[in-house]
């Protein structure tokens, strides 16, 4: 005789899964899942709701003002971004921990804030005004610009004021063709992100330029900013510098800038300048930084 | 030409039919429940506990963590409830919320088991076992027989992943089709029927001492 469960077709895995339709719980079960069901939703009532649920919220009610904001928000980023780039003749900030600002030394076009190129290096392209460590020391510096014109050159170099509130004064001498090499040695002690010189003009007029920016010696508040500007003008009219309001390492690098102007060639005042740092690390162990780029030498103490 | 009308069976038909009826009396409830009559959601609730349950049941194997999980997808959609737009049908969208909440836990709680096919082997024969099930005389032990083939099948169920869990739970046990499986779980219905393949592969593979008894 052939047994029952031989007899009876084969099971499949349809039939077996459909075994598992038949487990279900009893009445006890759902008693016991709707007294939970409340107490959950007794639960959720009191449970603060998370932060992100409310931005979802947050964000449905103010979808249409959500278009806006972003714009806003990405113009408001796009001009953060702009007013920090270096190129475009925009400011940089020197970190407040710098002890002094930088002092340019720099041959062609003029290297007054903002005025330099993007291809340059990188180093010496970068602006040379005073970030927000000098707020403190404004009012009591000065800012000297001095031209030093060639020593055949006998005319004294014209004054420009800046019409900066911070008192500076720029005092630049055009250089002879022929010798097309001449000096300007500038005291800044500018406000933040004023930049020394605006007149590109003359600027350009003198092919090869020597600029030096160093910080001009504290002054007291009391004294008027026009009125404490000294402008001088190296090779033109000596007697016009005011070496009493020049602190000592104002004046030494005053007197390199002037052996410099004697220079035979822009090569040879690179390669003194380096010489210099070379030879006297002690006198420039404030130098952070030296670049050169295509026609310009900058130094930042 | 060929007729798509006559290609679907009367039985599909008919399922479909009450499919449509059941979500539209589930838009009355919900559209109640959105302007103020929560009421009605207990309605909702005691129309689909059992469905959500079980679908939870044969994902997890384990009736306490299938009981919490349950009452988290109800409680979950009635804070939700305003933003049902009725796109879906209501227990369509109450199947996704409860199959999101089980796979979060499972995952969570890394509840993928494994079990050893030599266990079942080595018990007794699975012929008897199904003619005890087939013996409508024999209540108490028939009703043994059955809880231990639940548990084997669920000792196999266990061995799937979980998408391919997940999809057979839906289609087999719950009697979803395969495009409702598709909006529930997210997927395609091209991704449904592979993972359905596969698992069936699988299933038969493991449960091959049944199959041939």
């Amino acid at each position: 005789m052939i047994p029952d469960h031989q007899a009876r077709a084969k099971p499949t895995l349809e039939d077996l899964l459909r075994v598992k339709r038949t487990e279900k719980p009893d009445a006890a079960f759902w008693q016991d899942f709707e007294r939970g069901m409340r107490q959950k939703q007794l639960a959720a009532i009191i449970e603060p709701r998370p932060w992100w649920l409310g931005l979802s919220i947050l964000s449905r009610k103010i979808g249409p003002l959500g278009m806006p904001i972003s714009a806003g928000a990405a113009a408001m980023l796009a001009l953060v971004v702009m007013r920090v780039s270096p190129s475009g003749g925009l400011t940089q900030a020197v970190p407040s921990s710098s002890p002094e600002p930088a002092a340019v030394v720099s041959s062609g076009a003029s290297v007054s804030a903002g005025n330099t190129s993007s291809n340059a290096n990188p180093v010496a392209s970068a602006p040379a005004t005073v970030g927000t460590w000098a707020l403190a020391q404004v009012r009591a510096q000065v800012q000297t610009v001095a031209s030093v014109a060639k020593p055949t050159v006998a005319q004294p170099a014209p004054a420009i004021s800046n019409p900066s509130p911070a008192a500076t004064t720029l005092a630049s001498a055009p250089a002879k063709p022929d010798f097309p090499l001449s000096a300007e040695v500038a005291g800044i002690a500018t406000a933040n992100q004023i930049p020394v010189s605006n007149d590109t003009t003359a600027s350009r007029a003198a092919p090869l330029k020597v600029q030096v920016l160093v910080s001009a010696a504290p002054l007291p508040e009391t004294t008027a900013p026009d009125a404490s500007a000294a402008s001088f003008a190296l090779a033109g009219d000596d007697s016009q510098m005011d070496n009493a309001a020049l602190n000592p390492r104002q004046a030494r690098l005053l007197s390199n800038a002037t052996e410099v102007s004697e220079g035979k060639s822009l090569a040879s005042v690179r390669e003194q300048v380096l010489h210099r740092l070379v030879d006297d690390e002690a006198r420039y162990a404030t130098i952070s930084r030296v670049a050169l780029s295509a026609e310009r030498l900058s130094l930042k103490f | 030409m060929f007729n798509l009308a006559k290609s679907i069976s009367p039985a599909h038909a008919d399922v479909a039919q009450e499919r449509r009826r059941e979500a539209d009396a589930d838009a009355i409830l919900v559209r109640r429940v959105q302007a103020g009559e929560v009421d009605c959601f207990e309605t909702l609730i005691t129309k689909y506990r059992e469905r959500i349950w079980g679908v939870i049941y044969h994902m997890t194997s384990n009736r306490e963590d299938a009981s919490d999980l349950t009452q988290d997808t109800f409680i979950k959609a009635f804070q939700s409830i305003n933003r049902f737009q009725g796109q879906s049908a209501f227990f369509t969208w109450l199947y996704r919320i409860a199959v999101n909440a089980t796979l979060n836990y499972l995952q969570k709680a890394k509840l993928r088991r494994f079990f050893s096919l030599e266990k079942i082997r080595d018990e007794e024969p699975v012929g008897a076992l199904l003619d005890q099930l087939a013996d409508p005389g024999n209540t108490s032990d028939r009703a043994a027989c059955l809880s231990e083939l639940q548990q084997k099948l669920n000792e196999a169920m266990q061995k799937l992943s979980i998408p391919h869990r997940t999809v057979v739970t839906l289609f087999e046990i719950d009697g979803l089709s395969h495009e409702e499986i598709a909006e529930v779980v997210g997927c395609s219905v091209g991704t449904v029927r592979s993972r359905l393949h596969y698992a069936k592969q699988q299933l038969q593979a493991d449960l091959q001492t049944y199959l041939n008894a």
